[in-house]
């Protein structure tokens, strides 16, 4: 029970650090520390990225410790081992399913998870990243970011509306005015939901059935376990064969009782509690006792998953969707070069969960195939705050690069484009600058021309935050709108130096060089542009 | 808002300087209280002490168990020192007057341009309050805190959703800061009003602005206005950054429109030479309503330091 205990422990934690993965971050730990421990996380994204990933070091001791204690991840940490195990004990009675095992009859079964991981690695090699579709964590990470979340939004909501009597009659205005953000579920909510759905399914046949058989992370994790120096001994002389350790193995690694497979063994450790003569024990120990393994890769499913993976990548790197790029698919504020952001993110969707203004959600096919479940920037939904860092903070991958304030003004997604045609201020001759009002770095200026004032954009100031986008009272399509053109997007070095190489004025103004400013070039407050639309 | 309530004190004032006229002596007429009064010193609280000490003292406006209102500017997620919102040293002196008088309790609220819960952690005014007991700072965005109410007369606006604690406080305080704006020529009081309103997008897109902002402050009556000068934004307003004159100032006055019209001789709003009060239509259009008056010398100022 120490082992479900710290199961469970560590699940809430998971819980708790992607409930505190918002604006304001906890410095205690990292949010996406268990999407870093995920060994097939950072190797992907270290392969397709081909970049050296700050995080990847922890992944890495995951699987150096892999080598010692063995699979412990999978038993002890695995979030969604630990979902699964709890999913198996309330919907199947172990007697149930017992008569279904399949026990080592699953050899080839056992053998597509590595099948799995081939075509993921190999994939990563060609420069695509795969690993979102099987990775336990990343699905984990989404359930509850797509999922779960929402839902606790809608509960909280529905709590706080029925409470709010009693709190107002109380004096506790806090919580009488108390706000949730809005739930936005989707069909990605869906897919996870589905996907986890599927997996409890299976475990009618098998407990741990993913764990054992599917997973890819568990397959990288079991190859440095096979030589675990920690392994299951078995004291010949006490041993009577009575076989229950070979039906209570969550993981099916033990075959006959006294062989057992340690790259199989989640390390649960119920074959010491269960066993009669207390035969049983993890020690030390350098020979192994198992002459074949526990499964059958077969030529056929490695020749696949090597197709797989290397005309897989081909297809989605070759996609015609991707001979142009959607003008208004804006990524976040410090994502790589498009090529590099695409290898390197994993989807796990912590950006999402993080922005405080839903401005990120996770795209379709927007980008092409190769692109899905990325995060996109959809300025109308919600403006990227200026205030915030915090998509760049959660990303465990790196795909979007770690800003500090003083970086964030220049990493600029985009330039704002008035559309003159529905502007009312330009059409309607209304007295409107409400994208000036929002803009938070004055790159909206404006010409005396008509009755109102009528807005233009100077690119130079545009950080295309979208705060103009968002803002804008025409109903329907906003009539400024943030397209792609004038992003800028570095692997490395300071967007700041490059923004003023480049000619842009992002800063603040007052702490930009004299002269600059319309005002100071006589005339009114930030009128005076010569530029008029037709 | 209860107009009742500031017409009674306006009857008293009358009255008293009535008695000062048939021979009350010079303490009664002392006691008229200024119509408006504009305060400077490098203490942004000492200053809306004074203020308030001269427009006739907290208990003028507060009651023991009075819920109290205090809508400042927080639209934006900058620093005080940007100058885009109510300085929060002058909105917890007004919560901490307020508490003083015996208020049950002091709602600080506005529903701000940007994203609301990150506004409320950057301006400031929720840690200048934290301590206060009583003393709630928050924004207000769900439509489940607004309720429609009819605008009796309007010229445009036939009715808005206003927020309930507006509706329903014993006492409004408007503390708007000083700032140029872009459609509007310039936000003090009057339009401040437009943060305790629901539906904002119509006022640009359907309705004509200045009458809307001038409707609402037909209907809106706050029992005091503290326009807050400590920075006031005279270009790139409202959300900034522009160019920012430190004025070390309150201006305070029951008349929105009158607070406005003083407040425009600040500084050169819109850069420039500036605006007078025929540039901003709502103020005009607001004296036409009857909201107030824009005959400023006509009224009596009173100008100190702190």
């Amino acid at each position: 029970m120490v082992r479900r205990t710290v199961q469970l422990l560590l699940l809430a934690l998971f819980v708790l650090l992607l409930l505190r993965t918002s604006w304001s971050l906890p410095e205690l730990l990292p949010v996406d520390l268990f999407l870093r421990m995920d060994p097939l996380v950072s190797s992907q994204a270290v392969l397709a990225g081909r970049v050296w990933v700050a995080a990847a070091w922890i992944g890495l001791a995951v699987l150096v410790l892999s080598g010692v204690l063995g699979r412990f991840f999978c038993g002890w940490v695995c979030p969604m081992g630990a979902v699964l195990e709890l999913g198996d004990a309330a919907m199947y009675r172990k007697r149930a399913r017992r008569h279904r095992r399949w026990g080592n009859e699953g050899r080839r079964l056992r053998g597509v998870k590595y099948a799995v991981l081939i075509t993921v690695l190999l994939a990563a090699v060609f420069g695509v990243g795969l690993a979102y579709l099987v990775d336990p964590i990343v699905w984990t990470t989404r359930l509850f970011t797509y999922a779960i979340w929402p839902l606790c939004l809608v509960v909280t909501d529905l709590a706080l509306d029925l409470l709010r009597p009693i709190f107002e009659a109380l004096g506790w205005m806090n919580l009488a005015r108390a706000e949730t953000s809005d739930p936005l579920f989707g069909v990605h909510g869906l897919l996870a939901l589905g996907f986890f759905a599927t997996l409890l399914w299976l475990g009618r046949w098998q407990e741990r059935l993913w764990c054992r058989s599917l997973c890819p992370a568990g397959a990288l994790m079991a190859i440095p376990a096979r030589l675990a120096l920690f392994r299951r001994k078995v004291v010949d002389e006490q041993c009577n064969d009575c076989g229950k350790c070979v039906k209570v193995c969550s993981a099916g690694a033990i075959r006959e009782g006294r062989v057992s497979d340690p790259g199989e063994c989640v390390r649960c450790g119920r074959c010491v509690q269960e066993c009669p003569t207390d035969a049983v024990d993890f020690r030390p120990g350098w020979q192994s006792d198992w002459s074949e393994p526990s499964f059958d890769l077969g030529r056929r499913q490695t020749v696949t998953a090597v197709a797989t993976g290397t005309l897989g990548a081909a297809w989605l790197l070759h996609d015609p969707a991707r001979a142009v790029t959607p003008e208004d698919a804006l990524r976040p504020p410090g994502a790589l070069p498009e090529e590099e952001f695409l290898a390197t993110c994993v989807r796990c969707g912590q950006c999402v969960k993080a922005c405080p203004t839903a401005c990120l959600g996770p795209s379709w096919l927007e980008t092409g195939a190769v692109g899905l479940m990325t995060p996109l920037a959809v300025m109308r939904r919600g403006a990227c705050d200026p205030n915030c860092l915090a998509c760049g903070n959660v990303c465990p991958t790196g795909a979007i690069r770690r800003l500090d304030a003083q970086e964030k003004p220049w990493a600029k997604i985009g330039n704002a484009v008035l559309i003159p045609e529905t502007c009312v201020a330009w059409e309607q001759d209304r007295a409107c600058l409400v994208c000036d009002e929002h803009c938070p770095f004055g790159a909206i200026e404006w010409i005396d021309e008509g009755a109102e004032r009528r807005p233009v954009v100077n690119e130079n100031r545009c950080n295309g935050c979208g705060q103009c986008e968002e803002a804008c009272p025409v109903e329907g399509t906003s009539a400024i709108r943030v397209f792609v053109a004038g992003q800028i997007r570095l692997s490395d070095g300071s967007y700041r130096q490059t923004a003023r190489e480049a000619g842009l004025m992002l800063e603040d103004r007052e702490e930009d060089e004299a002269g600059a400013y319309p005002w100071e070039q006589g005339g009114g407050d930030g009128g005076g542009g010569e530029f008029s639309y037709p | 808002m209860k107009p009742s309530r500031r017409d009674s004190l306006k009857y008293l004032a009358a009255a008293s300087a009535s008695a000062s006229l048939i021979g009350g002596g010079p303490l009664l007429a002392a006691e008229v209280a200024p119509d408006l009064v504009k305060v400077t010193g490098v203490d942004p609280a000492a200053n809306v002490r004074k203020a308030v000490e001269l427009m006739g003292g907290i208990s003028r406006f507060v009651s023991k168990g009075d819920k109290v209102v205090i809508k400042p500017n927080m639209g934006f997620g900058n620093a005080p020192e940007k100058a885009t919102t109510t300085e929060p040293r002058v909105v917890r002196q007004m919560a901490e007057l307020a508490l003083s008088a015996g208020a049950k309790r002091v709602m600080v609220i506005d529903y701000p341009c940007w994203r609301a819960d990150i506004v409320l952690e950057v301006c400031g005014v929720k840690q200048a309050c934290a301590d206060l007991d009583d003393t709630f700072v928050l924004t207000i965005t769900d439509r489940d805190f607004y309720r429609e109410v009819s605008i009796p007369d309007g010229a445009v606006l036939s009715s808005q959703e206003v927020a309930v604690d507006v509706l329903e406080a014993d006492v409004l305080f408007n503390l708007p800061c000083a700032k140029s704006h872009s459609s509007a020529r310039v936000t003090f009081g009057m339009k401040n009003w437009m943060g305790a309103v629901y539906a904002r997008k119509p006022w640009h897109t359907f309705f004509d602005l200045h009458k809307a902002i001038a409707d609402l402050a037909s209907f809106i009556k706050p029992d005091l206005t503290l326009l807050d000068a400590t920075r006031a934004l005279l270009t790139g307003g409202p959300g900034g950054p522009g160019k920012i004159a430190q004025l070390d100032t309150v201006i305070a006055g029951i008349d929105p429109v009158a607070v406005d019209t003083l407040a425009l001789g600040l500084g050169a709003f819109g850069g420039g030479s500036g605006y007078g009060v025929d540039d901003v239509r709502y103020i005009r259009l607001a004296e036409a309503r009857g909201v107030g008056t824009t005959a400023i010398d006509t009224l009596k100022l009173v100008t100190a330091t702190t």
